[in-house]
């Protein structure tokens, strides 16, 4: 039976006990770090803002949206459908539910009934937004066509069309819904194919912005780098218009992207009503090992403290196996008379699409109380407004959790979202130091359209598309200097000026050829920088196909005995063939993961900036006085700086850890091949003057610089807004010919006198995270330093600078130490002899 | 740091050796050479908008000998061309070199070679000389493609029809793209298309190999190719006159475009023979079960059965099974229903007779005596025969339901556990 319908003011007044009960009636207290409730934030209710659809709009667009109930827009609906009329670029950056997928199908729709021949192509990072979208721009189309007699053809585009259906597809379809993957390798090598939709392409909409970052978002510049060369063969100029969750640099990334210029559109008119948000920290049980209570089961009691009071609610789980095991708690508590339709579900990829809709309709219609899901319902899928959102582990990014807190929240009633950490370093660092959430700029995506390896391999592909010219340019890089090396290999071939006739209106210029017989874009996945991969081989019932890595990322994770989980489930590395670039793996039950022990070496080939880090603004001219007016004195080296590396690295060994605990329960040694890449990198100099102030012993100062390098990849990655695997970090001296002795655990038995404390992106080339790192030096070292500082563990957890069996007991002070040693501007002080 | 073209060279890994030397680079778009591509492939350049391009033409009098076959044997009209989907009138043999299999923009047709019987039209004088052409577009350069597509436009003119080997696959959608590249429309949108390829696997495909124009012409004419090029190494020949400007290594793949398109014509006279002389003049009984085939999708059913019985009289046992089973579907059809039956009989007596036709049968057969023949007993032997053999659930069901109908007719008492049967 569905609870009987409430009055606005009786359910605020529920939500509203719940929160009481939760944060012990004192919902405006003061951050705590060290309570359970580390933090409660009231977000204040907010009114619509409307205003009338904007002129140039067609007429019978707004008449089907009018029927549609829509009378006239929120404001920022009608300044961004305001400027693609006008042809100007836009980015949107408004809340979940704030009526974004309106900023640009009003605009295409107008468009097409203005002149039927236009035509708009859609990018979504997953085929299921797609598919979601569909739904909605059928319905706007088919009101259109009762009213208006409007033939506006609407189709999906993607991996998933069959064969047969593509070619009609083709001709009819005013607006086509795809994926960068679909564009790169199946419409622009057959662009020909694609004539009229390139001839009379007006917009080209780009949603959930945000995914395109790192690897994925510098493939595709570069694929719209090649859809702007197709579309100036065939003579359009199309105006973007994108959608983002909320990023510190949404017009940056969507100009970066697209490469030309944007306008941003960033303020809500939806109304929302009052929201509340809070971040609770599971209290600890072994004050020893900084080991607490399970966040699952946290997450549980919280959920069922709103579902037994009839509010409706969805739990984000980080992976598919807690989410099905939240789902099972939850239904253990509500699990409903039998006979009644179901009140708790489950959502996550590789359920069937049907079930899915299901889901999604009972949430709409309120038969699903409760929902657990993993990030597939984060995007834009249509499932309503709920009352409550319980995040099960921080999410990963502030990005994320804020589009996930917008699952819930009512447009005139009280919402609540809860954030429950769990004891990953991340997680305990944004719980206990909540200001970096609510406070600060979200975070910055970034991309590096310009690596050589993806820059090369979409070269090749727009030569297969369209011949360059030899004064074409493409990129930052001099293309024409790359097509010259395609050329030394056979990819592509230089060809004189035509002998132009008298009325021949081609240019002189020449042209480069592609003379290859492949197929570029089959090579290239957009998803990895590289196409060499390992495959994992399932060998429990006969020989499967489960999982693929890069090439880079298989022996850290393939080794033998390794633990390689897919889906929640647990398998083991019987067999690396490193050759063959497979792992055979069978299929176990056990209560920890590995983690591989990488011996790494950086060598600086080139530095490209060097600065000094937190000091007094004075201290570089002071330093440069002094070296002229004293050149005995010594000079120390600027802390900061970026530049191009080799790296090579080896796997010598795994540890074994335990699952929740993060306890280290085992080790093994290996000994797999070298790998070794050039890629950028961002690096702290500790300066010698540090080194020889720290009153401690050699081996405890080493432990002190390798504590810190843990916690600054921490930082690092919360920072970049990345991956764990997308970055590295080394300790050396980062000279040629360094010989240190590696100890077991990867880390060097003696440090250089200035040890340097390198964080590179893991991946040939680089990936564009070390330049806004060195920019980001001063924050990188301040949030580490809190980070540390924060943690309340005597000395040292996984939370900090690493668990206490890895690094010594001092660890963690000397950290700190040496932190503060650099904010101080010790270095300039003389050094004792 | 490096230099960015070091850099690239470690990102593209070493350039493979032997594909492209210092002196083929030297020697590109040398004039020299390239005036000597006409002259080493036996052609004549022609010139459009600036451009260059290469036509090699090739006449071959009806005394020409493909193997055993001539061109005299193939002359054109042909009566019955029409059951192929062609049409009468001027036809086109097409076939392709290409610079690459994979389709899209960046796949040249860097050959297209044309053939035909002349007189074009069946309408010209009686005593002409006939024989048979080739005409080869050969693009040199790659921005002449444009005119040479508008050339071989020209050619498709007046067309009535053209004649590919797996063209509807290949050639013409690779064709299409070259002409929407260079913004022009198709030449080839309404005209009639014959695709052998389907028609050759129904009548010539041995099970063992692949059903490739060498075979056939092996196969058909009896004509062993002499050091022909291998398809895979087209490209790379062809590269490498690009780079070069030396022709020599595409004389073979001229020899070998050529030899396809005469081999196409050759086997497409032949279907086409074959279908006014109808099964006595086939050779095999995989043939004539073909022809069968060919005549039955043409709805000339009477020609279907008589090609089906002379496929069942001879040769090997699995085309037995498969004419006897087609001409009792097509005399069905027919509704003659006793010889129908009787090639049903034949089939369920035929020792490869798989399990699935012998149901198949044996269902026909109760069919037949129990509403043609009237024969209640035999039908209820069939159909008991029948239910022996596994089928879908639905058809099972409805042998029981013919099962039970029959033991009414007859007469016979339900049996008491009727289930037993089974």
């Amino acid at each position: 039976m569905l609870p009987a319908k409430r009055t606005d003011a009786a359910h605020d007044q529920t939500l509203q006990s719940v929160v009481d009960r939760l944060t012990g009636g004192f919902p405006d207290r003061p951050d705590s770090p060290e309570g359970w409730v580390t933090a409660i934030r009231r977000l204040a209710p907010r009114a619509a803002e409307y205003a009338p659809f904007p002129d140039g709009l067609d007429e019978r667009l707004a008449q089907a949206l009018t029927a549609r109930g829509i009378e006239q827009f929120y404001t920022h609906q009608a300044t961004a459908v305001g400027h693609t009329l006008a042809g100007r670029n836009v980015v949107i950056t408004t809340p979940t539910a704030s009526g974004k997928t309106l900023c640009y199908n009003a605009p295409v729709l107008s468009a097409i009934l203005k002149d039927p021949s236009a035509r708009a192509l859609y990018l979504f990072p997953t085929k299921a937004l797609a598919q979601d979208q569909l739904a909605e721009l059928h319905d706007l189309a088919n009101r259109l066509l009762q009213s208006s007699e409007a033939q506006i053809g609407v189709f999906t585009y993607d991996g998933d069309t069959p064969q047969d259906a593509r070619r009609s597809i083709r001709g009819r379809a005013h607006v086509v819904l795809s994926n960068p993957d679909m564009i790169h390798s199946g419409i622009l090598p057959h662009h020909p194919r694609w004539a009229k939709l390139f001839e009379n392409l007006r917009y080209v909409v780009i949603d959930e912005l945000h995914a395109y970052r790192g690897v994925f978002g510098s493939h595709l510049t570069n694929v719209l780098r090649r859809l702007a060369r197709i579309c100036r063969h065939y003579g359009s100029t199309p105006t973007f218009i994108c959608s983002s969750a909320t990023i510190a640099n949404p017009r940056e990334l969507a100009e970066s992207l697209v490469e030309e210029p944007f306008e941003l559109v960033s303020e809500s008119g939806a109304p929302r009503g009052e929201k509340f948000f809070l971040f609770v920290n599971p209290p600890v049980v072994n004050q020893q090992l900084g080991i607490r209570r399970s966040y699952l089961a946290e997450t549980r009691r919280i959920a069922a403290e709103f579902l037994k009071r009839q509010l409706q609610l969805i739990v984000f789980a980080q992976s598919r196996l807690t989410t099905e095991i939240l789902t099972t708690y939850l239904k253990d508590d509500f699990g409903g008379q039998p006979g009644t339709s179901e009140q708790v579900r489950g959502y996550r990829g590789g359920y069937l699409p049907q079930r899915r809709r299901e889901i999604e309709k009972g949430l709409r219609e309120g038969t699903v109380r409760a929902v657990v899901s993993t990030n597939a319902l984060e995007l834009g899928i249509d499932i309503g407004a709920l009352d409550v959102c319980v995040m099960a582990g921080y999410p990963g990014t502030i990005a994320a959790t804020w589009q996930r807190a917008g699952r819930a929240g009512r447009r005139s009633s009280r919402s609540a979202a809860v954030l429950v950490a769990s004891s990953a370093p991340l997680d305990q660092f944004v719980v206990r130091n909540p200001s970096y959430f609510f406070d600060s700029p979200p975070e910055h995506a970034l991309i590096n359209p310009d690596n050589l390896h993806i820059l090369v391999d979409h070269v090749k592909c727009a030569a297969f598309e369209l011949p360059f010219t030899t004064t074409e340019q493409y990129g930052k890089h001099n293309v024409q200097e790359v097509l010259g090396i395609l050329e030394e290999s056979g990819f592509v071939h230089r060809t004189g000026p035509a002998e132009a006739g008298p009325h021949d209106e081609e240019s002189t210029d020449g042209t480069w050829q592609w003379t290859n017989e492949s197929y570029p874009a089959d090579a290239v996945s957009l998803r990895s920088i590289s196409s060499d991969n390992f495959v994992v081989v399932d060998t429990t019932n006969g020989a499967d196909v489960i999982g693929e890595t890069s090439f880079t990322s298989g022996p850290p994770t393939l080794h033998e005995k390794a633990i390689y989980i897919i889906e929640g489930a647990l398998y083991q590395v019987e067999k690396l063939d490193f050759d063959g670039r497979k792992a055979y793996v069978r299929q176990i039950d056990c209560d920890y993961y590995t983690d591989a022990i990488t011996s790494t070496k950086v060598t600086v080939l080139e530095t490209f900036a060097t600065g000094f880090g937190i000091r007094d603004s004075g201290f570089e001219k002071l330093a440069v006085t002094d070296s002229v007016s004293n050149p005995e004195s010594r000079i120390p080296n600027p802390d900061k700086s970026h530049g191009e590396v080799h790296v090579s690295s080896r796997v010598v060994g795994f540890k074994k850890i335990k699952f929740y605990t993060n306890e280290n329960v085992g080790s093994g040694e290996l000994d797999l091949p070298e790998q070794q890449m050039h890629t950028t990198a961002y690096w702290l100099t500790v300066p010698r003057s540090v080194m020889a102030a720290l009153p401690y012993a050699s081996d405890d100062r080493r432990d002190g610089v390798v504590g810190l390098s843990f916690a600054m990849r921490q930082v690092a990655q919360l920072l970049l807004m990345c991956d764990r695997q997308d970055i590295g970090i080394s300790i050396g001296s980062g000279e040629q010919g360094d010989e240190t002795d590696l100890t077991r655990m990867g880390i060097p038995s003696k440090l250089s006198e200035e040890p340097r404390i390198f964080i590179y992106d893991n991946y040939p080339g680089g990936i564009g995270f070390s330049e806004p790192l060195f920019q980001m030096h001063e924050n990188l070292l301040t949030r580490t330093r809190e980070l540390i500082a924060g943690c309340e563990c005597p000395h040292g957890c996984p939370g900090c600078v690493g668990p206490v069996g890895n690094t010594g007991p001092l660890a963690k002070l000397v950290a700190l130490r040496i932190l503060d040693l650099i904010a101080a501007g010790t270095a300039v002080l003389p050094v004792s002899a | 740091m490096s230099s960015l073209a070091d850099r690239l060279r470690g990102v593209l890994g070493p350039a493979k050796a032997g594909l492209y030397d210092n002196d083929e680079r030297r020697g590109r778009l040398q004039p020299a050479h390239a005036s000597d591509a006409a002259e080493i492939l036996g052609g004549e350049w022609r010139e459009s908008r600036g451009r260059k391009f290469l036509v090699v033409d090739r006449k071959y009098s009806p005394g020409y000998r493909h193997g055993k076959v001539s061109v005299a044997d193939c002359l054109p009209p042909w009566s019955r061309f029409e059951l192929l989907g062609g049409t009468s009138g001027q036809m086109l043999f097409l076939d392709l070199e290409t610079t690459g299999l994979a389709g899209g923009a960046g796949t040249y047709a860097f050959l297209v070679g044309c053939g035909w019987f002349e007189p074009l039209s069946p309408l010209a004088s009686a005593g002409q000389v006939v024989c048979f052409r080739t005409r080869q577009f050969f693009l040199t350069d790659f921005g002449a493609e444009r005119a040479l597509l508008e050339a071989v436009g020209e050619l498709a003119g007046n067309l009535a029809c053209i004649v590919t080997y797996n063209g509807k696959t290949f050639d013409l959608p690779l064709l299409e793209t070259r002409y929407s590249i260079q913004r022009m429309a198709t030449p080839f949108a309404e005209i009639a298309h014959v695709d052998m390829l389907h028609p050759a696997r129904r009548m010539w495909r041995d099970e063992e190999v692949e059903c490739r124009l060498t075979y056939l012409e092996q196969a058909l004419c009896g004509h062993e190719r002499e050091s022909d090029v291998p398809g895979f190494e087209i490209p790379s020949r062809y590269f490498q006159y690009v780079r070069s400007g030396d022709a020599r290594p595409l004389q073979a793949v001229f020899e070998h475009n050529r030899l396809d398109i005469v081999s196409l014509a050759m086997l497409t006279a032949r279907a086409a023979q074959l279908l006014e002389e109808g099964p006595s003049a086939a050779i095999t009984s995989r043939e004539a079960f073909g022809l069968g085939r060919l005549y039955e999708r043409a709805g000339l059913m009477d020609d279907a059965v008589t090609s089906y019985r002379r496929a069942a009289g001879a040769g090997p046992a699995t085309i037995r099974v498969e004419a006897l089973r087609a001409s009792a579907i097509a005399l069905r059809r027919l509704r003659r229903y006793e010889e129908a039956a009787t090639a049903w009989h034949d089939l369920l007596a035929s020792p490869r007779c798989s399990p699935a036709y012998a149901r198949e049968a044996s269902e026909a057969l109760a069919v037949h005596h129990e509403h043609r023949a009237r024969d209640l007993q035999m039908a209820r032997n069939f159909a008991v025969q029948s239910l022996s053999l596994q089928g879908t659930p639905a058809r099972q069901q409805a042998t029981r339901h013919r099962l039970a109908r029959l033991d009414r007719k007859l007469g016979y008492a339900p049996p008491p556990q009727s289930a037993a049967l089974f």
